[in-house]
C-alpha cells in the first residue's frame, strides 16, 4: 500500500514539476526561515543555562532611586562589601564572589579599563581582565585545562587565563607557575587556563586575577564603601531548596543593618543568571544585552513566514484538486474510506514537507555565514550531532505536513465517488472563496512586515542623521590620559604642532558612553536643589565639538578663576566656573541669558555639607551625547586642565583636519610613544562608537528586511501558482473572450484585477496590526519619526506592484496564445 | 442479493429540489445479470450509485446481501463495498500514476491481502483479461479497449459478487465494445451478479432481464430473448 501511494506521490511531483516547485521551494524558504529563526532564538534564550548550577546562581544588583535630576540608577552591579556581608548573613546563600573590572565593552574602552598584560618583551592590551573572589570558580563550574579550581585565585597575584590569552603568550607550552607582568606593575602567576567562555553567557573575560591582588596594593579599604562605587558584578550561590522570595524579603533589613537608612534610597535585586541576558536591561552590562521583545518579534515573524508556505501548499492543493477528484473517487468506490484518504494525503503533504526540510537544511547552512554577518550572532547548527536539534527537525517536518496537508486532505477526501467518476469535477469553485482568504491573510502578514521594515529603517536612519548638536566626525579620541598626569598639558602641546590636528581638548567620559556622577546643585541663598550629572572637561572642549555658546561664555585660560578646585584645608570654600547645557538651565527654571552669570553652590553631598561656591558662566546648546533612546539628559561641564583625581580627565579627543589622515594618526602615535613608550596607544575614532550604539538597531532592521523580502518571494510563489493554474483552467474562457472581441490587456486587467482587490483587502488587517506593534516600538525612542500614512500606502503599493506583477506575466502570456488553439483543445 | 422497497432519492440545492428516484422497488438475485435503462437524467446512475453504496438513499429501504443499508455510515459501506463490488465506469477511471498492474492491484491493497498472494491474484487476472503482456504500461499508453479491460479486471480482482457497470460500452468502438460483452457475459456464467447501465440496445439484449426507467421511476422489466437463448445455451 505505502508503494502505490509513494509511487503516486512521486509521480505527481514529476508530472507538474511547476507546482511541485512552487510547493517545495516555497515550502523550504519557510521552513529555513524557520530553523534560521529559530537557532537564533534557542540561542537567545540559552545564555547562562549551561552552568552546572545555574539555577542556584544569582546575581545582585544595587538600585538607586532617582534624586532631583539625576536619573535612578540600575547598575548590573554592587558594592563592594555586599558580597561577603551577603553570605555571611544569610543561611541560605552557600557562596558569594565578585568580580572586578570593566563596563560593557564599548564604554569601557573609552574608559580605557584595559589592561596591559606583560610576558618579556610581549605585550598586549587584554580588553577583559577581571579580578574575582576565588568563590567565583566555586560558583560557575569553568572548564579546566590546567590548574586547580579550589586554590587557582586563593593567593593574591595569581592569574587565570582563557585558552586563547594562554596561547598567545606560551604557545603550546605549558603555562602554569609562568608569570606575567600586569600594567607593567605587578608580577603575577599563572595558576590555571580555563577554556574560553561561549557566547551564550554574559560573563566576558579573557583572564581572571585574584581580587586579593589589589588590596594587597591598594589596602583593604577600597572593598570596605558601602556607599561607594558600584564596580563589582556580585554573584551568590543558593543552597538546594533556598526560597529565593525569602531573601528578597529580607534585603531591605540587610541594608540599613550596614547603611543608615540605605533602604531608603537603595535597593538589592536577584536575578537568576539565566534570565541576565534578555531580562536585565541594566546599566554596565560586561556584554550588550539581548532584546526579549526582538526575539518575540522575530519568532513571530518565523511563524508567519512559514504559515504562508503552508498556505500556498493548501491552495495550490486544493485548487489543483481536480487532478485527483478521479484517484478519490476510483479508491472510494473499490472500498477505500475516508480515513484511508486522509491518511494518503497527509502521508503526501508530510513526505513533499520533508523534501522541503532536506532543502531547507541545506539554505539554513548556506545562510548562516551571512546571518552572522548581519545579525553579529554565531549561531550553532550541528544536527548530526545534537540529537535533540534533529528531532526537532522531525517534528517540524511533521507538524508542517500536518497544518499545511490537513486542508487539501479533508478537501479532497470529501469528494463523493458517485459525481466525480461520472466526470462531474467541481473546478474547485467551492474552495475559491476559502483559497482567496488564504491569499488575503498572506499578503497581510507579508504587508505588515514591509510596514515594520520601513519604520525601522526611517527611525534609524533618523537617529543616525539627528543633528546631535556637536560634530562627531573627524575626531580621534585616546583613551588613558590619565596615566600621563601632569604630562598632558605638554603631550597636547606637542599634537598641536601637527598641522592635521585642529585642536585637542580631554574629558572624563567621551560622547556616547555615559557615566553617572551626578551632584546636587541650587542657586545660590536657595532652598530647592536639583541632582544634575557633571562632565568634566578641559579647555576647548566646546570648540572641539563644535558647540554652539547659547549665553555667556566656556571656559578659557583668560580667567583664573575657571577650573574646579574641591574644598580643602586651605580652600574650604572650593571654587570653579560652571557652564551648563539648556536642559539643565531648564531643570533649574531659567532660560539660557537668565542662567548666565548666577552664583550657585555645588553639592557634594545630598545636604550640602560638602559644597564648591561657583558661578554659571556659560550655557552650551543640548548635545546627544547618548542614543536617541534617552533624552538629553541635564548636564553641567567643570574644567579641570589636568589628570587628576577625583574627577580625572581621562579621554583626549583630537579633531583632525582629515587631509593626510595617515600622517596625522602617526603624528599621533609617535607623540604617545615619546611620552609613555611602555605602553601602546589606545585610540579609535568617535564614530565607531557612534556607529556600535546603533548597531542593535541596524541589525535588527536588517534582519528584518531580510525576512520580509523572503516573505514576500513565498507569497509571491504562492500567487505564481495560483495564477498559471487558474489561467490553464481558464483556457476557454480566455480564447473565448479574445474571439469575442478582447485584447491581451483586457485579459490581463482581468485577471490582475482579481488580484490587486484581495492585496487591498489584505491591507485591512495589515495597517492595524503593523500601526500597533509600530507605535509600541517607536515608545522606546525620546526622539522619533512620525508613523504616518505614508509608510502604510507606500507597503501596501509595494504588495500590490509585486502580486500584480507577478499575476500580470502569467496571465499575459496565456492571452497572447491563439485562441483557436486554446478553443479547439476542448 | 439485493432488494429495494420504496426506494427514493432526491437531491437539494438552496434553490431546487430534484427527485432522482421515486419510489423504486427492485429486487435483484443472486447469479443474475440485469440491464438498466433509460433516457438521459431518468435516475439510473443514481440508482447505480446507492445500489453501488456509494450514496445512501434520501427514503426507503435497501436491503443488501440481507443486512438493511440504507442508514449505514461511510464506514460500513466502504466495509461492504471492498468485499463484495466491483465497478466498470464508461470512462475507465483507472488512476494515471498507476500501472496496469498497480491499478488492479488497488483493491487488493484496501483488502489487505498479502503481496505473495495480490501478486499471483492480480496476474491471473490480468492473464484472464489478456493484458499481461501490458502489465508495466501506464493507462495513456493503452488503446480504449485495453483501458477498459484493464478496469475490468480491477472490478473482479477482488472476487466480488455484483459487478456494477456504468455504459462500460460508452466509450468504446463496436469491436471492443463487443469484447467487454462477451467477458460480462462469461463472468455470469461463472455466477457472478452483473447490474449493467447502458443505451445500447443490442448490448442490452446480453442480460437476462432489463429495467427501463423515465424519471426516477422503474417502467417496466422485461425478460430479454438473448438471455433466454444465452441462458438455455
Amino acid at each position: 500500500m505505502l508503494k502505490s501511494y509513494l509511487t503516486i506521490t512521486l509521480k505527481h511531483l514529476t508530472s507538474r514539476k511547476l507546482y511541485s516547485a512552487i510547493n517545495v521551494i516555497g515550502l523550504a524558504v519557510g521552513i529555513g526561515c524557520f530553523i534560521l529563526i529559530g537557532l537564533f532564538v534557542k540561542h537567545e534564550l540559552g545564555y547562562d543555562r549551561h552552568w552546572a548550577k545555574a539555577e542556584r546562581i544569582y546575581r545582585v544588583s544595587r538600585d538607586y532611586a532617582p534624586i532631583g535630576g539625576a536619573r535612578a540608577r540600575r547598575p548590573a552591579s554592587a558594592n563592594a562589601p555586599i558580597a561577603p556581608a551577603i553570605a555571611a548573613e544569610f543561611p541560605e546563600i552557600e557562596r558569594a564572589a565578585r568580580v572586578f573590572g570593566g563596563r560593557s565593552d564599548q564604554a569601557g574602552r573609552a574608559f580605557g579599563n584595559r589592561t596591559l598584560l606583560a610576558r618579556d618583551d610581549v605585550t598586549f592590551f587584554v580588553d577583559r581582565l577581571r579580578y574575582a573572589d576565588p568563590e567565583l570558580l566555586e560558583i560557575f563550574d569553568f572548564e579546566w585545562l590546567a590548574g586547580d579550581p579550589r586554590r587557582a585565585l586563593g593567593e593574591p597575584n595569581s592569574i587565570v587565563l582563557t585558552e586563547s590569552l594562554a596561547r598567545r603568550f606560551f604557545g603550546e607550552a605549558d603555562p602554569i607557575g609562568e608569570s606575567l607582568t600586569l600594567n607593567g606593575q605587578w608580577s603575577v602567576a599563572v595558576t590555571g587556563v580555563i577554556r574560553d567562555l561561549p557566547a551564550t553567557t554574559h560573563l566576558s573575560l579573557d583572564a581572571l586575577v585574584s581580587l586579593s591582588t589589589l588590596t594587597r596594593a591598594f589596602g583593604p579599604g577600597m572593598l570596605e564603601s558601602w556607599d561607594g562605587n558600584t564596580d563589582y558584578h556580585t554573584y551568590i550561590l543558593l543552597r538546594e531548596g533556598a526560597d529565593v522570595a525569602s531573601i528578597e524579603s529580607r534585603l531591605p533589613a540587610f541594608l540599613d543593618r550596614h547603611i543608615e537608612n540605605g533602604s531608603a534610597y537603595s535597593s538589592l535585586t536577584l536575578m537568576n543568571v539565566a534570565d541576565v541576558h534578555l531580562r536585565s536591561n541594566r546599566d554596565e552590562e560586561w556584554k550588550v544585552p539581548g532584546n526579549l521583545e526582538a526575539v518575540y518579534s522575530f519568532a513571530a515573524i518565523a511563524v508567519g513566514i512559514l504559515l504562508i508556505a503552508c498556505i500556498n501548499f493548501m491552495n495550490l492543493s486544493t485548487a489543483r484538486a481536480v487532478t485527483r477528484a478521479r484517484e478519490v473517487g476510483v479508491r472510494k468506490s473499490i472500498g477505500a474510506t475516508k480515513a484511508h484518504l486522509v491518511a494518503q494525503f497527509l502521508g503526501e503533504s508530510i513526505l513533499v514537507c520533508a523534501l522541503a526540510t532536506v532543502i531547507a537544511v541545506a539554505l539554513v547552512e548556506l545562510a548562516l555565514p551571512a546571518f552572522a554577518a548581519f545579525s553579529g550572532v554565531e549561531l550553532e547548527f550541528d544536527y548530526l550531532r545534537d540529537p535533540a536539534l534533529l528531532a526537532g527537525l522531525a517534528g517540524l517536518t511533521l507538524i508542517v505536513g500536518l497544518v499545511a496537508g490537513s486542508y487539501p486532505a479533508f478537501y479532497l477526501s470529501a469528494f463523493e465517488p458517485s459525481r466525480v467518476l461520472k466526470g462531474e469535477v467541481t473546478r474547485g469553485r467551492a474552495g475559491a472563496a476559502f483559497r482567496n482568504g488564504l491569499v488575503v491573510f498572506q499578503f497581510a502578514i507579508a504587508t505588515a512586515l514591509v510596514i515594520a521594515t520601513a519604520v525601522v529603517y526611517r527611525q534609524t536612519s533618523f537617529a543616525r542623521t539627528l543633528d546631535l548638536g556637536f560634530d562627531k566626525d573627524q575626531v580621534v579620541l585616546v583613551s588613558d590620559i590619565a596615566t600621563l598626569g601632569t604630562q598632558w598639558p605638554a603631550f597636547k602641546e606637542t599634537l598641536l604642532t601637527d598641522p592635521g590636528v585642529v585642536s585637542v581638548t580631554a574629558s572624563h567620559f567621551a560622547p556616547f558612553s555615559t557615566d553617572d556622577n551626578a551632584v546636587s546643585l541650587r542657586e545660590r541663598g536657595g532652598t530647592s536643589a536639583s541632582r544634575i550629572q557633571v562632565v568634566v572637561v578641559d579647555y576647548a572642549f566646546f570648540e572641539t565639538y563644535a558647540i554652539d555658546v547659547l549665553a555667556g561664555r566656556t571656559f578659557s585660560p583668560d580667567f583664573s578663576g575657571d577650573p574646579i578646585e574641591l574644598p580643602g584645608p586651605e580652600n574650604p570654600r572650593g571654587r570653579g566656573s560652571l557652564v551648563v547645557n539648556e536642559a539643565a538651565a531648564r531643570l533649574l527654571g531659567w532660560l539660557p541669558a537668565e542662567a548666565a552669570g548666577r552664583p550657585v553652590d555645588i553639592g557634594l553631598t545630598p545636604d550640602f555639607s560638602v559644597q564648591i561656591e561657583s558661578t554659571i558662566v556659560g550655557v552650551v546648546n543640548d548635545t546627544h551625547f547618548e542614543s536617541v533612546q534617552t533624552a538629553v539628559r541635564p548636564l553641567l561641564f567643570v574644567l579641570s586642565p589636568v589628570p587628576a583625581p577625583p574627577l580625572p580627565i581621562n579621554v583626549a579627543s583630537i579633531r583632525v583636519a582629515g587631509e593626510d589622515l595617515a600622517e596625522t594618526l602617526a603624528h599621533i602615535d609617535e607623540t604617545w610613544r615619546r611620552f609613555l613608550p611602555e605602553r601602546p596607544v589606545a585610540r579609535h575614532f568617535l564614530d565607531q562608537d557612534f556607529e556600535a550604539m546603533y548597531q542593535a538597531e541596524r541589525r535588527q532592521g536588517r534582519m528584518l528586511a531580510a525576512f520580509s523580502a523572503l516573505a514576500i518571494f513565498v507569497a509571491c510563489l504562492g500567487l505564481l501558482g495560483l495564477a498559471s493554474f487558474s489561467t490553464e483552467q481558464r483556457t476557454k474562457e480566455i480564447g473565448v473572450r479574445k474571439v469575442m472581441g478582447g485584447s491581451v490587456y483586457d485579459i490581463v486587467k482581468l485577471f490582475t484585477g482579481e488580484v490587486g482587490r484581495l492585496v487591498i483587502v489584505a491591507t485591512v488587517i495589515a495597517w492595524p496590526m503593523a500601526y500597533f506593534v509600530m507605535r509600541r516600538w517607536l515608545d522606546g525612542f525620546a526622539y522619533r519619526i512620525e508613523l504616518g500614512v505614508t509608510f502604510f500606502v507606500t507597503a501596501t503599493l509595494v504588495a500590490l506592484a509585486v502580486a500584480v506583477a507577478t499575476v500580470g506575466v502569467i496571465a499575459a502570456r496565456a492571452a497572447a496564445t491563439n485562441p483557436i488553439r486554446s478553443l479547439r483543445y476542448e | 442479493m439485493l432488494k429495494l422497497e420504496n426506494l427514493s432519492k432526491v437531491f437539494r440545492t438552496s434553490e431546487v429540489e430534484t427527485t432522482a428516484l421515486n419510489s423504486v422497488d427492485l429486487s435483484i438475485s443472486a447469479g443474475e445479470f440485469v440491464a438498466i435503462m433509460g433516457p438521459s437524467g431518468c435516475g439510473k446512475s443514481t440508482l447505480l450509485n446507492i445500489i453501488g453504496l456509494l450514496d445512501n438513499p434520501t427514503s426507503g429501504s435497501y436491503r443488501f446481501l440481507g443486512e438493511e443499508v440504507s442508514q449505514y455510515p461511510e464506514r460500513k459501506l466502504a466495509r461492504l463495498r471492498k468485499h463484495n463490488i466491483g465497478f466498470i465506469f464508461q470512462s475507465f477511471n483507472l488512476i494515471d500514476e498507476l500501472t496496469v498492474f498497480g491499478n488492479v492491484e488497488l483493491p487488493l491493497l484496501y483488502q489487505k491481502v498479502p503481496a505473495a498472494e495480490r501478486r499471483e491474484r492480480v496476474e491471473a487476472m490480468l492473464e484472464k483479461v489478456g493484458i499481461m503482456s501490458r502489465r508495466d504500461h501506464l493507462p495513456q499508453q493503452l488503446s480504449g479497449g485495453q483501458q477498459q479491460r484493464v478496469a475490468v479486471a480491477r472490478a473482479l480482482v477482488g472476487n466480488p459478487k455484483l459487478i456494477l457497470a456504468d455504459e462500460p460500452t460508452g466509450n468504446l468502438d463496436s469491436a471492443n465494445g463487443e469484447e467487454v460483452m462477451n467477458m460480462l457475459v462469461a463472468l455470469n456464467a461463472e455466477g457472478t451478479t452483473i447490474v449493467m447501465v447502458t443505451h445500447s440496445h443490442p448490448h442490452a439484449q446480453y442480460a437476462q432481464r432489463t429495467v427501463r426507467m423515465l424519471d426516477g421511476r422503474v417502467l417496466t422489466e422485461t425478460t430479454t430473448r438473448a438471455a433466454l437463448a444465452v441462458g438455455h445455451g
